[in-house]
């Protein structure tokens, strides 16, 4: 290979890379910035849900036309601000680029023996078109008018005129035109993982011997390909009804006793679009997290996966299902009866494959030999949340269950256990288990538990009472609490103190993460004694990943404790023995 | 560059069409969130312009002379005049769009935008619909005939040959794709 080693400058090393590892690494990085910025945010609106109309110090993080000049509390439409930015930020910053930019890029190419992606070149400007429009929207916070204010889901007619609420002004343009370089960024990288892991996978390596992580994010791929451009069919649409007037979303409106110019359009077309991606996106942005997790809790039990067939069929149906159930998000859009039944079937159909996951991680811990890293304990919490998360699922797939806390703090519970924990949990369990690939270092193990345990605890301090305020009508996104609620009114304090409470534990992570970088316990080449073809690389990287030849690859993943060997893992590159069966 | 035709060098051209074709699936993907809209909505697209049958026949007869492109490639005989020919092709359906938008505009006053000038009224979604879909077209084809002006330049330097071909067949392939997305489009709104 050294003839691929031409020479590198700073430049070419560390900003325009076209390294596959390299590539991750900012991904990482900007997706920590960026969930750092997000749950900042999070715990100023939590603040004000705690103290409605009083000010906090949290707030002069922001412009200070955000604070009402007596009184210094958050204004009402700055809360509905921090909650969009907050959800645009999670959703799309951390937990779709955060996490698949990150590990897509760093093991595909390591996991299925390949020297990098089919394409470095277009793998670069992924990343750059999604730093741009990190740029854009870290940006739009400070225009005066304030950023987009309509919900992560811009429903119009709210986000259509700025006439409507501040943020519909020039906040909301920027954070159209920040969302269309994203999703060209997720494009490009998302064609390059497809065409990657179809294309480039070392000799002998099936896809029958693919790891779960890379099915997963296989996966992911194909439903970022098919899901993305249909949001920027939609966003385009609702860039014409802002810009230039056409009335796609918007109809006969009144705005301030005056009617407004648009007539015969539709916002439900507008939902329509947006759920067409958005539950697809749901899924873009759990399955990495499961695929993380299938080869975490493999390793750490030392236990081949249960069910390897059963997982990889039941990616693909999610996968295929996630196209046929936005609907459940438009119950109350008052769509045809019918037609909702039909939505409730097929979401309901998506706890099968889903049942299937959880029962073959449980069967895979059942008696394993399980070593609790940090890795291995966020891995299980994930899949302990994607059990809670679920059934709250099953609840709202219910259309007539669903009618009575659609837009409530039920709904808000249910997708913060799924996303913010779940998946959460996931890419921080890929976080500790590759950092020493990443880094040539350890992370420090006990700030991994104290971190683990912190978070564990205060997210869920967080997340389940919500379901009893949703239960109890508390609809979502309210600046302050309307109604009295008797007993549980002060539950919204409990929330927003384990909130700030698992906001401060969070940089335990931080501080571990960049401590670790320079001063972490050199790594060893393979320190999980895990099988896949990522720890058969040299500690140092390299560009091309392996010196000399690429690996061949004999056997799946999964050779833990096969009876008869005499190591309790055989890595994917050794041969069979003789008269060894492959699994 | 060696002229060797590697396995390498095989599995490398396999991997960009493929880079092509998942990009072609991502573009069929945003066509089909805009014609959505119109099943959801029933909406009546306008289409009363001639001047995009024309621009439809043209742009048939201009993936024809292609494949004659493709065939004489296989067969090392000269390519750069039909490439040429095809890139003018383009330039002559891009005449006819935009003839066909000026003709609804002037004609049949159907605007993408705006306040109709005789009754005042706001412009129906169904009018902003046509023009948002053909612009959109023309949008990709921009690129398609970046793409054949490269590859005849190319062409014009003997960079292809039997055995080399691959920038052909990647202007080929979105080339035909984008005949085949407008004629999808033309039908789609004379008959809705
Ligand atoms: C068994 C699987 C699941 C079912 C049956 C399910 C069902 C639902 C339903 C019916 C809603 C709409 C509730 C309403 O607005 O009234 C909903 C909302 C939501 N779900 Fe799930 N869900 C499941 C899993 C997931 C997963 C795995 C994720 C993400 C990782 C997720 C993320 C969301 C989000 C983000 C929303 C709310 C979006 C919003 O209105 O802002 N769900 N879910
Ligand atoms: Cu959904």
């Amino acid at each position: 290979m050294s003839d691929h080693h031409h020479k590198e400058t700073f430049i070419t090393k560390y900003i325009f890379s076209q390294d596959h590892k390299m590539i991750a690494k900012q991904f990482l990085l900007t997706g920590i910035f960026m969930a750092l910025v997000g749950m900042l945010m999070s715990a100023m609106f939590r603040v004000q849900l705690a103290n409605p109309g009083e000010t906090s110090i949290l707030y002069n993080l922001m412009p200070s036309n955000w604070m009402d000049p007596d009184t210094g509390a958050l204004l009402q439409d700055k809360y509905l601000a921090l909650v969009t930015m907050h959800g645009t930020i999670l959703v799309f910053w951390v937990l779709t680029a955060g996490l698949s930019g990150t590990f897509a890029n760093f093991l595909i190419p390591l996991q299925i023996g390949a020297r990098d992606m089919a394409s470095g070149f277009i793998n670069m400007l992924s990343y750059w078109f999604f730093f741009a429009a990190t740029v854009v929207l870290i940006y739009s916070i400070y225009v005066p008018s304030g950023p987009a204010s309509a919900g992560w889901t811009i429903y119009p007619p709210l986000s259509a005129e700025a006439s409507y609420i501040e943020g519909s002004g020039l906040g909301m343009t920027l954070w159209l035109v920040s969302i269309t370089l994203f999703i060209v960024g997720s494009l490009l990288g998302g064609l390059n993982y497809i065409v990657t892991i179809l294309n480039l996978r070392t000799k002998g390596m099936s896809m029958k011997r693919l790891p779960l992580t890379i099915w997963a994010l296989f996966v992911t791929a194909i439903l970022g390909v098919l899901s993305f451009p249909v949001l920027l069919s939609c966003g385009l649409l609702l860039v014409f009804d802002r810009s230039f007037g056409t009335s796609f979303y918007l109809s006969d409106l009144i705005i301030g006793g005056e009617a407004a110019h648009h007539i015969g359009g539709s916002p439900i077309l507008f939902e329509h679009l947006f759920w067409f991606l958005g539950h697809p996106e749901v899924y873009i942005i759990l399955l990495p997290a499961l695929g993380m997790t299938s080869e975490v809790i493999s390793v750490n039990t030392r236990k081949p996966i249960f069910g390897y067939q059963a997982m990889v069929l039941s990616l693909l149906a999610i996968g295929f299902l996630s196209f046929i159930v936005w609907g459940h998000h438009m119950f109350m859009t008052g769509m045809n009866p019918f037609l909702g039944s039909v939505f409730a079937f097929t979401t309901l159909l998506i706890a099968i494959p889903s049942a299937i996951k959880v029962f073959n991680y449980l069967t895979t811990l059942w008696r394993g030999n399980i070593r609790f890293t940090p890795a291995m304990l966020f891995a299980i919490a994930m899949v302990s949340t994607f059990i809670t998360g679920g059934l709250t699922g099953l609840i709202l797939g219910n259309a007539p269950l669903d009618i009575n806390v659609h837009d409530t703090y039920f709904v808000v519970g249910h997708f913060h256990i799924v996303m913010g924990l779940s998946a959460i949990y996931g890419m921080l369990a890929g976080v500790y288990h590759w950092f020493p690939k990443m880094y040539g270092r350890m992370m420090n193990k006990n700030l991994g538990y104290l971190h683990f345990w912190g978070t564990f605890i205060c997210a869920y301090g967080v997340f389940f009472p919500m379901h009893f305020l949703g239960l109890a009508g508390l609809p979502r996104r309210y600046y302050a609490n309307p109604v009295d609620m008797g007993q549980i009114t002060d539950i919204n304090d409990i929330i927003t103190f384990f909130a700030l409470a698992g906001a401060v534990i969070q940089f335990i992570f931080v501080f571990n993460f960049f401590y670790s970088i320079f001063r972490g316990s050199p790594a060893s080449k393979n320190p999980w004694k895990a099988n896949t073809l990522e720890w058969t690389t040299p500690v140092e990287r390299i560009h091309g990943n392996w010196p000399g030849d690429l690996p061949e690859v004999h056997r799946w993943a999964y050779d833990y404790s096969k009876p008869g060997a005499e190591e309790d893992y055989i890595p994917q590159n050794v041969p069979l023995k003789e008269g060894e069966s492959e699994h | 560059m060696s002229t060797s035709y590697t396995l390498e060098n095989i599995r490398k051209e396999k991997a960009t069409m493929q880079l092509l074709w998942i990009g072609m699936v991502s573009i069929c993907m945003f066509f089909a969130g805009l014609t959505s809209l119109v099943f959801v909505d029933n909406m009546e697209i306008p289409s009363e312009s001639d001047w995009f049958l024309y621009s439809t026949v043209i742009v048939l007869f201009s993936s024809l002379v292609y494949l004659i492109v493709s065939r004489n490639i296989k067969r090392d005989k000269p390519v750069s005049f039909l490439i040429f020919m095809v890139f003018i092709l383009g330039l002559i359906f891009t005449y006819c769009q935009f003839q066909g938008w000026s003709d609804m505009r002037n004609n049949y006053g159907i605007i993408f935008t705006g306040e109709n000038p005789e009754t005042g009224q706001a412009t129906p979604k169904e009018h902003s619909y046509f023009y948002a879909i053909t612009v959109a077209h023309f949008a990709h084809l921009i690129f398609g005939l970046i793409a054949l002006f490269i590859t005849f330049f190319n062409a014009l330097r003997n960079k292809y040959s039997s055995k080399k071909f691959l920038g052909i067949k990647l202007a080929g392939t979105y080339w035909h794709f984008l005949t085949i997305l407008w004629v999808y489009i033309y039908l789609f709104i004379n008959y809705t």
